[in-house]
């Protein structure tokens, strides 16, 4: 089913997209510039399943029956797709049926599959991978779950051409001990922000456009306890929104957290560690002579404002070395 | 030695989007124009497909959701727009 609606999220009209005795379910969307392109996994229950695509126009008309783009595997499932600004790549995985895994293929504007379907992740067993899919600058990034030697979900990634060329090794994105699953992507303007849900909370992990990590894992939701799920994560002009379910008060409700990328600048430093100056303790402002070039920096070797110091250990660099360890104490 | 600076900055702690008493779940969020919009499933009157505003401050506009569609649509939706209009769609029924 579709429902079209303003901006105010008033409705316009709802129809259906395939509306037969089969189950049509995991439908995803994109936008070209001209239509909608709507894919979804259809069949009966239990029995196979194949992953189909139609257009559906502004006005709501829907365009195609359904256009076969799979690989014919006996349950193709939960298609995601996304528009280059060419054609659409569209992504899912085989669940019964060999070969297993994540599989891709382009459809042009007209809802024709272009080229044959390709492999992005082949798997010895039948397995529940969950992709998503997002275009980056030049290229896409996929994302999937996956079972790991220890029986624990992984995230891993892969990234692909517009020509659907495998870029890279398989990015192993969130692979400790813990179970990592449902991984969304949301793409900014330098770089893509993976989320997924780690044992009731919510984590993430910056990739840049070409597949490397920039961090490490790192928790969105707040440390309390409550079972959280199914995060997506989309980009505004100065920050993301995460969302997820989380479950409170005898029932599930939606949150989310407003998160805001800084600069990432990776900078050559001289290590703190290496000083072994005699320290001085300092009751109030820290006073710096004029005339010299300073910079003060914190423990974990960030910049800080000498002005705004709070209580804690600094050290006090001159024209790129640091002269001096400062414990402020209030 | 290398530093990775600053890279993320949580402006505000967790926050409810929907809080309603009865089911909400399988989210999805889409950035149009100036305005975050949320889409998913409810249960306040049988299943249902709901969605609200946020401000990119954290301001939910549509503080119960607004309502869009009424069937069995369980599994949430997934929205594009079209510089007019949306189109959510989603699996009804089983």
């Amino acid at each position: 089913m579709g429902v079209r609606a303003t901006p105010e999220l008033e409705i316009l009209h709802s129809f259906p997209i395939k509306a037969d005795s089969l189950v049509a379910q995991d439908p995803d969307i994109a936008f070209d510039g001209g239509n909608f392109m709507v894919v979804w996994s259809e069949g009966g229950f239990p029995g196979e399943h194949k992953v189909k695509a139609a257009r559906v126009t502004t006005e709501g008309v829907v365009l195609d029956s359904g256009t076969l783009f799979g690989m014919g595997a006996y349950m193709e499932y939960k298609p995601v797709i996304d528009f280059d600004g060419d054609r659409y790549l569209t992504v899912w995985y085989n669940y019964n049926g060999v070969p297993y895994g994540v599989f891709g293929r382009f459809i042009n504007i007209q809802c024709e599959p272009e080229g044959r379907e390709f492999a992005i992740r082949l798997s010895d067993i039948s397995y529940a991978f969950e992709p998503d899919i997002a275009f980056g600058n030049e290229s896409y990034l996929v994302v999937w779950q996956e079972l790991s030697l220890q029986y624990d979900d992984n995230v891993y990634g892969q990234i692909v051409s517009m020509t659907g060329e495998l870029i890279g090794d398989v990015i192993p994105i969130a692979t400790t001990s813990e179970y990592q699953s449902y991984p969304r992507i949301g793409t900014g303007t330098l770089h893509y922000l993976v989320v997924w849900e780690q044992e009731s909370k919510i984590y993430g992990q910056w990739v840049s456009m070409s597949g490397e990590l920039i961090g490490k894992n790192f928790a969105i939701s707040d440390s309390c306890y409550y079972n959280r799920g199914n995060p997506d994560i989309a980009f505004g002009n100065n920050n993301c929104l995460c969302t997820w379910k989380e479950y409170h008060t005898d029932n599930n409700d939606i949150y989310g957290n407003l998160d805001i990328l800084m600069q990432i600048k990776e900078e050559q430093v001289k290590p703190v560690k290496n000083y072994h100056g005699v320290s001085t303790i300092i009751n109030g402002p820290l006073f710096l002579p004029k005339g010299k070039n300073f910079r003060v920096f914190d423990i974990t070797g960030r910049r800080v404002e000498v002005n705004h110091l709070s209580p804690g250990i600094y050290f006090v660099e001159i024209d790129g070395t640091i002269k001096q360890k400062v414990v402020k104490i209030r | 030695m290398e530093i990775l600076k600053l890279c993320l900055i949580f402006v505000c702690s967790d926050f409810p989007i929907c809080d309603h008493e009865d089911f909400q779940y399988n989210p999805s969020v889409i950035f149009v124009d100036s305005l975050y919009y949320v889409f998913w499933s409810d249960f306040r009157y049988s299943a249902s497909i709901y969605a609200a505003r946020v401000k990119p401050d954290g301001t939910v506009i549509d503080t119960s959701g607004q309502f869009l569609y009424h069937g069995y649509p369980i599994s949430g939706a997934r929205a594009a727009y079209d510089n007019q209009n949306f189109l959510a769609v989603f699996r009804d029924g089983c």
